[in-house]
């Protein structure tokens, strides 16, 4: 077991006791990449912001709730945990799934990178992220836990209650469907500009 | 280029988006407040006395003193004592105040925490009150910050405020009296933040008012949707015998009533104004008749008709400025292409009058004529 992982469980353990200390760790190591995860589904940053912290008290509660049972894989909890509470939010407020693409106000403070580096990955962002919007959601859930996130295939089919076999298709077929996308953008592009 | 090395571009391209994450402020705050709401629920914790732990201890609280005191403070005095400098401040902070988001941090962390719906819909409500409080506050105290983004925000917030207390009513407990009460208030609160509104709005700027007033149009008409809701709840509970009072019925149906009798007082006369003005005195009988199911569906069909001719007046004032503004361009446009064109109709003018003097001066000759012909027939019979 390496370091990192030794760590989360003994975090985990820690929580489970009711230690408020060891969850702010677990909220630090994962907080960013909940909010990711949820801003890819919900249409801005306000919301995905909310959501994110119900996730970590959602979680809390069912860690201590009286008659809880054992938590073994805390990754696949709070993905879990943020997944439902993305689906809650939808059927409670009958909002329609995202389609729309929210400029990025993001790119924190990367001090080392000059003005113009910024800028052309901003671009990109920008880019990639309008193309994934339009993915359906579970290719572009997959796309994140699998690059952005950089979770094991093992990680995530845990995470989606798949086989492993089945996330390992799920992901092939969700880069191919990225790729058309992308190219029927491009070529759409160069038709309008000739 | 090979397949691998195009997918892995793409890949390299996805991967740039772990550069998204959230506020660092809100990422901040959040934490402190998780912390201190979780920390409550510790009694099943009890740390081992030893060295380790009183280390983590002192190096925790070390953190919190040295590199946030606004949250040691939060947590040792608003937590557990109760009260605290930061926790009112906080309290009683406005839009663009820097503890304004730790208030709604705050009021966030309080409904999130709480299971009970009844008590979530409370406080939401309490929350939604928040929102009316500080438009008016602002109004009086800092009118000059009273700008488009500060009312849009409160809008804004007032809105998602009765959006979620819509849900938790939704969710409740459908025998719970509680309903009755929120209906009530809720119908007090979109009435209460529509006057605000209205009563601050002529401090903005023109240019912005048309778009603020739809962002209020649209909150107050969430509010009533709202308000809706937890009536039809409430009626409903009554009519299937639950052990609300008849006379809390009444008023509640009888404040529905008002409520649309001062829209239609408000609004330009039509036909079908004069339909909803027949669904209101169908609801008055049938309310005296004591048929509260009737009345409710007579109150909703009145509140459709007002909101119909609302839509219909608006778009008919949207298209009066349309077609004047457009008339105004149309003007400034001819004022720049006319202008030879206005000097000959000018010259034009000036020969017509020309005319017009010769055609007058013709005339009098005539009349003079006239009279001067007049006094020889005269003389002629003399």
């Amino acid at each position: 077991m390496n370091a990192s992982i030794f760590k989360q469980k003994l975090l985990l353990v820690r929580a489970q006791n009711g230690d408020s200390e060891a969850f702010g760790e677990i909220y630090d190591l994962y907080v960013d990449k909940i909010y990711r995860f949820i801003f890819f589904k919900v249409s801005n940053h306000e919301t995905a912001e909310d959501l994110c912290a119900e996730v970590f008290l959602k979680t809390w509660q069912y860690m201590n709730e009286p008659d809880k049972r054992e938590v073994s894989n805390l990754n696949a909890l709070l993905y879990q945990s943020a997944r439902n509470i993305v689906i809650d939010y939808y059927r409670t407020s009958q909002r329609e799934i995202l389609a729309d693409t929210e400029s990025l106000k993001l790119v924190e403070d990367s001090r080392q990178q000059s003005f113009l580096e910024k800028v052309a990955i901003s671009s990109e962002i920008e880019n990639i992220e309008a193309h994934l919007r339009k993915l359906k959601d579970e290719f572009r859930e997959v796309l994140i836990l699998k690059f952005v996130d950089e979770l094991s295939n093992k990680e995530i089919s845990k995470i989606l209650d798949k086989s492993n076999g089945a996330t390992r298709v799920l992901i092939h077929r969700a880069l191919k469907v990225l790729k058309d996308t992308i190219d029927e953008s491009k070529n759409s592009q160069s038709k309008n500009g000739q | 280029m090979s397949q691998k090395t195009h997918n892995q571009k793409m890949v390299n391209k996805i991967k740039l988006l772990n550069q998204i994450q959230p506020r660092k402020e809100w990422k901040d705050s959040f934490r402190d407040i998780l912390i201190s709401e979780i920390s409550q629920d510790q009694r099943a914790y009890q740390p081992a006395t030893s060295f380790f732990g009183f280390f983590s201890a002192t190096a925790q609280a070390a953190k919190f003193h040295v590199f946030q005191p606004t949250v040691a403070i939060l947590l040792v005095l608003g937590l557990f004592v109760g009260s605290s400098l930061v926790v009112n401040a906080a309290f009683y902070s406005l839009p663009g105040d820097n503890l304004y988001d730790l208030k709604i941090a705050m009021e966030k962390t309080q409904v999130s925490i709480i299971r009970d719906n009844e008590k979530k819909a409370e406080l939401r409500m309490e929350f939604a009150k928040n929102r009316v409080d500080e438009l008016d506050k602002m109004a009086i105290l800092r009118p000059e910050d009273l700008q488009k983004d500060t009312i849009s925000e409160i809008t804004k917030r007032f809105k998602s405020d009765v959006e979620s207390l819509n849900d938790h009513i939704n969710n409740l407990d459908q025998q719970k009296k509680s309903v009755f009460s929120l209906a009530r208030a809720i119908d007090s609160q979109a009435t209460e933040f529509a006057k605000t509104l209205n009563k601050n709005k002529d401090k903005l700027p023109d240019n912005v008012k048309k778009e603020v007033e739809k962002a209020m149009d649209d909150a107050v008409n969430t509010a009533e949707n709202t308000s809706e809701s937890a009536f039809r709840i409430a009626l409903n509970n009554y009519s299937q015998g639950e052990t609300q009072e008849e006379e809390e019925v009444i008023e509640l149906i009888q404040s529905k009533i008002n409520n649309l009798e001062q829209k239609i007082k408000e609004l330009e006369d039509g036909e079908i104004l004069e339909a909803a003005q027949k669904a209101l005195d169908d609801a008055k009988n049938s309310l005296a008749n004591g048929e509260f199911d009737l009345t409710a569906v007579q109150i909703a069909q009145g509140q459709t008709l007002v909101e119909q001719l609302i839509t219909e007046q608006n778009q008919a004032i949207d298209e009066e400025e349309a077609t004047s503004n457009q008339e105004d361009v149309n003007l400034e446009e001819n004022d720049d292409t006319n202008t030879e064109e206005s000097e000959e109709v000018s010259d034009f003018n000036v020969e017509n009058k020309v005319e017009q003097v010769s055609i007058q001066s013709n005339t009098s000759t005539i009349n003079a004529t006239q009279e001067t012909l007049l006094e020889t027939t005269e003389d002629i019979i003399e």
